[in-house]
């Protein structure tokens, strides 16, 4: 059934002037498709690779498709690494607000994106997201906090010198082979610049709508990439996220329904 | 790059991995790729990654090259663990490992040899001034090239700029600052030009220049110059700009790439990046002494 909401701004056009206005357009929903399309086959020893497609449906007819990687079909639990690995579960949730998105269950996502970064004079580094400098690295800061928590879901006893090494280490510009000099602007945390969590009953879950570090930096350089399989979000490309935004289908409260993994699109 | 003496223990543990049961061996196609320009390289290069960021999480392919006159081979042995393998687990999507290999600088005729076991596949590649070809010699059994066929080169001097506005109403609205970008380029000494059209190999894949009508339906557009100057100057121009590229659902937007063969600039998401700048800014640091080790302030 389709939504409507008054639009904030009036339509231009010859036939509006002198009259006031009530334009009526209806909401968006979102359908996600998660296995619609086969990039690779499945054989005997390898798994098949699927992409899908997010379909934007507005008084019942789609209006716009953009493509997106859900989690594998099969989940794959030889490549524990402290996480689960699977398919998006089907259901129908409603989109969180756009934010940048930080967690301690990953280094990299424990600064949020577009973080200016600098050393502090006593050699630990510092981050400012808007609100003020404070510490990324030292006892108790988010890169430190996460490493350990990283460390442990790996089954590892965290050695406590080892990761103020290594989080000092995670804000150089190469960090397998520090060099001493730092990012300025922190671009890799693993959801990308925008997140949105698919919220289900009210309340957040696990899984959000993002890109990656590495689709984001594809594309500032202008490059072609294909999208990767995610471990149970939903992948898109910057480009895509970048229209979705400017045409207010990733906004909060809007509904995006995953459908299974063998159903196949349009809606 | 890779241990060539670790060929005989790889190929046996390829033999092993045959195993439907174990983790994946090399995979059963392998997709490699011609690269002109980018990655600091002075001409061509060839690129090959594993496929399936999950399958081969953290993996990458040993091989060894070997060269002789004009023929490449290229000797994949197996799949191994990537070096810093602890810090790709801590990665939510761990990027794919691209191996890349650097193709002769000298024009003329090469043949490229993929090699797996008693496997295989022979390419000739022949390189000019201002294209590259690419054709497979017989049929490949266990390889397949991105994109063959003659495509040509961009010149070293070329600037192309890209505009995304994403919708129309933002293209229409922001038609000024599109052509003040355009007169800045102009006024610091870019000059207009219009290339050749036809598919050209740039970085990795194929762009077609003119670009027809965005598949996406974008609101795009794209212009040429010819550029001799300083990037520098071209990132602090994109920089006036990136306030216009952060996108909202009622502000037009305006997101800008300023790419030549070799280095891009651009304020993609909001944030200005400059591959340029970043890659002389790392050169200058892999010149200089090693750092010692940071000061702990008495930490550790």
């Amino acid at each position: 059934m389709a939504s409507w909401r008054l639009s904030p701004k009036p339509l231009p056009g010859p036939d509006h002037g002198g009259h006031p206005i009530v334009h009526i357009q209806p909401i968006p929903r979102l359908v996600f498709f998660p296995a619609d399309r086969i990039r690779k086959q499945p054989t005997s020893d390898s798994r098949g690779f699927w992409l899908g497609t997010i379909y934007v449906v507005a008084a019942g007819q789609t209006v716009a498709h953009f493509t997106a990687c859900g989690g594998p079909e099969k989940v794959d639990d030889s490549a524990d690494r402290g996480h689960t690995i699977g398919r998006t579960p089907a259901g129908r949730y409603a989109l969180g607000p756009r934010h940048h998105h930080v967690t301690p269950n990953w280094p990299n996502s424990s600064i949020p994106w577009g973080a200016s970064i600098r050393r502090a004079a006593n050699g630990e580094v510092e981050f400012d997201d808007g609100s003020g400098w404070k510490p990324a690295t030292g006892d108790r800061a988010p890169m430190n906090t996460a490493l350990i928590r990283s460390k442990t879901l790996l089954r590892q006893v965290p050695n406590m010198a080892e990761i103020r090494v290594k989080a000092r280490n995670a804000f150089d510009i190469n960090p397998d082979n520090p060099t001493g000099q730092l990012v300025t602007v922190w671009e890799r945390n693993d959801f990308g610049i925008w997140a949105f969590n698919l919220r289900r009953g009210g309340k957040g879950t696990p899984y959000y709508v993002h890109t990656t570090p590495e689709d984001e930096i594809a594309t500032a350089g202008g490059r072609e990439f294909s999208l990767d399989q995610s471990h149970g979000c939903i992948h898109i490309r910057p480009k895509d996220r970048d229209t979705m935004m400017r045409k207010g289908y990733l906004t909060a409260g809007i509904v995006i329904e995953v459908n299974g993994y063998d159903a196949k699109g349009p809606p | 790059m890779v241990a060539i003496g670790l060929s005989f223990l790889a190929l046996n543990s390829e033999a092993a991995s045959d195993d439907a049961t174990a983790k994946p061996g090399l995979p059963q196609v392998l997709t490699f790729q011609l690269e002109d320009g980018g990655h600091r390289t002075s001409g061509l290069a060839l690129s090959f990654a594993l496929p399936g960021v999950i399958e081969y999480e953290c993996q990458r392919i040993a091989f060894h090259t070997e060269i002789r006159n004009r023929e490449i081979e290229i000797v994949l042995l197996n799949v191994e663990p990537v070096e810093n393998l602890e810090g790709c687990r801590m990665a939510k999507v761990p990027a794919p490992v691209r191996e890349r290999i650097l193709l002769p600088p000298e024009i003329g005729n090469y043949r490229i040899v993929f090699a797996r076991r008693e496997r295989r596949d022979t390419y000739a590649l022949a390189v000019t001034e201002g294209t590259v070809a690419l054709e497979a010699v017989g049929s490949p059994t266990f390889t397949t090239c991105a994109e063959t066929g003659k495509l040509m080169r961009v010149g070293l001097n070329w600037l192309w700029v890209d505009f995304l506005f994403v919708t129309d109403d933002s293209s229409r609205r922001m038609r000024t600052k599109r052509d003040e970008v355009l007169s800045a380029l102009e006024a610091i000494g870019a000059k207009t030009f219009a290339p050749p059209p036809g598919r050209y190999l740039l970085d990795g894949f194929v762009r077609q220049i003119p670009s027809g009508p965005s598949s996406d339906r974008d609101a795009m557009e794209e212009r040429f110059f010819l550029w001799e100057g300083d990037w520098e100057r071209l990132r602090l121009l994109a920089s006036r700009y990136q306030k216009h590229a952060a996108v909202a659902t009622r502000r037009p937007v305006m997101i800008l790439w300023l790419s030549g063969r070799d280095n891009v600039v651009s304020t993609s998401g909001g944030y200005l990046h400059s591959s340029a700048i970043e890659r002389k800014r790392v050169e200058e640091v892999l010149k200089s002494p090693p750092s010692k080790p940071h000061s702990s302030g008495g930490e550790e």
